[in-house]
């Protein structure tokens, strides 16, 4: 076999997105152009066509999650089928008795501005804090779900943090105290096992670009018995049996369905290969004094690695090892300063909270470039800091706490 | 990456960074900024009697 050889920038930020296998785009091809018809159509053979490829997409998809291919609504994404799991579901089963929703502080932004958004409608929301580790008290959740709730929604792996919460407990408690069960399962699916009835989920958000699939199509799993109701975002032609209407893109359902048969397949072979490589970038970046890992060292995803270097800015950090395409744990990505609200959550110093990088790791990372990303990044770590002020304080014994900074 | 190019120039490029002996009475030394806003920035001056001045 010829060696891939290493290209520029090395991607490593596969947490917000990953590249189309290429078997997922040559599936989608033919449903561009001649494969055109629409699916909804039901009197020519046009229609049906695309219609038979959309019934295989929807369940290979449902098959990963040991769904029924009913239970699968296509969405254009995670972002919506957690709008419409969480704001489906209050709106449907509110009442007097029924208006409060139970969720994380970790949680993606759109399962937080969701509820902000319910909030205004008059529901009660409970954010409930995590543990320093990243995961929630199940206890604390339990306890926290009370005669009116209607849904809890917890994300299964963190996006920033990778910790997996224990949403088989989760799913079991809500199951028992009769609440409805929505995860966000967006960097989960195709990733780890996921079983919907084993874990009580009765609706799941999943993303197909997060598993190698195209952008722009997600799916929500709604469970079917007992039957989950959910009021519509989208009303118009009653498609997705009236929970979202709209005509399907037939070439994105395709590219999804492909990406999450291959997903299947590759899993266990796809999750050794990141556990080597990203064990060996863990074990080699702790290495490096003041460095802390972010979030529960075992109940994680291992593509996922936040990691602190103190006294060193994260911004400075990925200007200097520009060969990698990774993200800050600091949302200066995102135009604003402050702090990853995920790290703050896990009671993660503001200071530290400044200095975090987030590495990801997916199927088309290398050895090579672990390598190499090992290499530079302990060669910019010493070179930031020999000119960080900060450093060479805290190299002479001076604790950093003890001194009356100027915030602003 | 919102920043100009000089910027870059002289991230890439460090010019008169380093630090100075702070306990000679010829250093001043100043301090500004905050870790939690990660823009801690120290300036460092040493002068001579006859009052020529040295940055860092």
């Amino acid at each position: 076999m010829v060696k891939k050889e290493m290209q520029f920038p090395i991607y490593m930020d596969y947490q917000s997105t990953t590249p189309m296998d290429k078997h997922v785009l040559d599936a989608m091809m033919p449903y561009f152009t001649e494969k055109f018809g629409n699916p909804h159509s039901r009197s020519h053979s046009f229609g049906w066509e695309s219609g038979e490829a959309i019934d295989i997409a929807r369940k290979q998809v449902a098959d990963l999650i040991k769904a029924d291919a009913k239970e699968i609504v296509f969405t254009s994404g995670a972002t919506e089928a957690n709008n419409l799991a969480i704001k489906g579901a209050a709106h449907y089963y509110r009442s007097d008795e029924k208006k409060h929703i139970v969720t994380l502080k970790t949680e993606h932004k759109c399962v937080l501005d969701a509820c902000r958004h319910l909030e205004q409608e008059g529901f009660e929301i409970t954010y409930l804090s995590v543990r320093p580790d990243g995961l929630v008290d199940i206890k604390e959740l339990s306890e926290s779900i009370r005669k009116d709730t209607i849904l809890v929604s917890v994300m299964a792996i963190n996006n920033e943090i990778g910790v997996i919460q224990p949403i088989g407990e989760i799913g079991r408690i809500c199951k028992e105290k009769g609440v409805l069960f929505h995860t966000d399962a967006a960097q989960s699916f195709g990733k780890i096992d996921m079983d919907v009835n084993e874990m009580n989920i009765d609706l799941m958000s999943i993303s197909a670009h997060k598993v190698y699939g195209p952008k722009g199509i997600g799916a929500l799993y709604v469970r079917r018995k007992p039957r989950i109701r959910l009021e519509p975002l989208i009303n118009g032609g009653g498609q997705e049996r009236g929970v979202r209407s709209g005509t399907l893109p037939t070439p994105l359902v395709v590219g999804f369905g492909k990406a999450a048969e291959i997903a299947g397949e590759r899993m266990v072979e796809d999750y050794q290969k990141i556990k080597i490589l990203s064990d060996k970038f863990q074990k080699e970046i702790l290495s490096i004094p003041d460095v802390y890992l972010n979030g529960h060292k075992e109940f994680k995803w291992p593509g996922c690695i936040n990691v602190s270097f103190a006294y060193i800015e994260g911004e400075s950090l990925i200007l200097s090892a520009k060969e990698l395409a990774v993200s800050s744990g600091s949302a200066c990505t995102s135009d604003s300063l402050e702090p990853s609200y995920i790290l703050r959550a896990l009671g993660v110093e503001e200071e530290l909270a400044h200095t975090s990088i987030r590495f990801g790791f997916g199927r088309f990372t290398t050895e090579e470039e672990v390598d190499f990303a090992i290499g530079l990044i302990k060669k910019s770590v010493g070179k930031l800091r020999e000119m960080s002020p900060l450093w060479e304080m805290a190299q002479e014994g001076i604790d950093l706490k003890s001194i009356k900074w100027s915030d602003h | 990456m919102a920043y100009s190019d000089k910027v870059m120039n002289h991230y890439e490029n460090p010019r008169n960074v380093g630090s100075m002996d702070k306990a000679d009475k010829s250093v001043g030394t100043g301090l500004v900024g905050a870790p939690s806003c990660g823009d801690v920035m120290k300036l460092q001056l040493k002068i001579n009697k006859e009052g020529v001045i040295k940055g860092r």
